[in-house]
């Protein structure tokens, strides 16, 4: 096989391996949907914002404590509810809440982004 | 390695934004691609250049599209690759997922087998749609906010 051939070997090597990752991360993430809740060094409870989605999207927690939404996406996201709007979150910020009142939200700029807190 | 990071710290802070720049370009790429090729091809009269001439454009923009497609890809696998839903995010990462497949095969026959294959055509167009499919499924709802 001369140089040329191997070259284009590799390329198409790197090709097959874009196909096939783009499957495999899906399949991963779908194993990953149900973590547990996580609490930050605060004792807040953490949401993460990360591909394109609220995780956990719905949230249990006692009323007075703090939901801590930690954008580790690569876009700037908001929380949007009736009662709240963190404005922009750039990717590394976040953002904190103390719970009273259960309710919904959204991001703005990722309408399909949808989150529910509820409050035991 | 925080190849996200990186590219968030390249781009100001504007991935997104480069992300879609990018697309465009390959998308309005992948288009000329087509036109080049059907005309060295011989299946049109246009453009009005010569079918060598067809050719070393359609080179010369597959060498600039690929590469962008790649890094543009990379940042997706890297970064927000994942969700199954809604249904616009599942269809991005199945026409991501095909798009290299059939590049896959397309360099195979061309470069390694180093044939001239009746189904490089067919393979070409399917590229182009491919293309158009991921632009349609990430660059619109981007533009139109939806």
């Amino acid at each position: 096989m001369t140089g040329g051939r191997v070259l284009w070997a590799v390329i198409v090597a790197l090709f097959v391996g874009f196909a096939v990752a783009g499957p495999v991360i899906m399949v991963r993430d779908a194993a990953r949907a149900d973590q547990p809740v996580t609490t930050a060094p605060g004792g807040e409870i953490v949401v993460v914002m990360t591909d394109l989605q609220f995780r956990p999207a719905t949230l249990q927690v006692p009323a007075g404590a703090t939901v801590l939404w930690s954008n580790q996406d690569v876009a700037p996201h908001t929380v949007t509810s009736a009662s709240e709007d963190s404005g922009f979150i750039d990717p590394g910020a976040s953002f904190t809440v103390t719970v009273d009142e259960p309710f919904a939200y959204a991001c703005t700029l990722h309408p399909s982004m949808t989150g529910v807190i509820e409050v035991t | 390695m925080d190849i996200t990071g990186f590219f968030t710290d390249l781009t100001g802070g504007n991935l997104l934004l480069w992300k879609v720049v990018a697309t465009t370009v390959v998308f309005a790429l992948a288009g000329v691609q087509v036109f080049m090729a059907a005309r060295f091809w011989g299946v049109n009269a246009t453009p009005r250049i010569s079918s060598d001439a067809a050719a070393r454009v359609h080179r010369f923009n597959g060498r600039v599209a690929l590469p962008l497609a790649v890094v543009v890809a990379l940042t997706c696998l890297a970064g927000p690759a994942g969700p199954t839903s809604p249904t616009r995010v599942l269809l991005h990462s199945i026409f991501g997922a095909a798009l290299f497949g059939v590049l896959a095969a397309k360099f195979t026959i061309l470069r390694v087998l180093r044939r001239g294959d009746r189904w490089l055509p067919y393979l070409g167009s399917a590229l182009f749609l491919l293309f158009g499919g991921l632009w349609a499924t990430s660059v619109f709802q981007y533009v139109t906010g939806g």
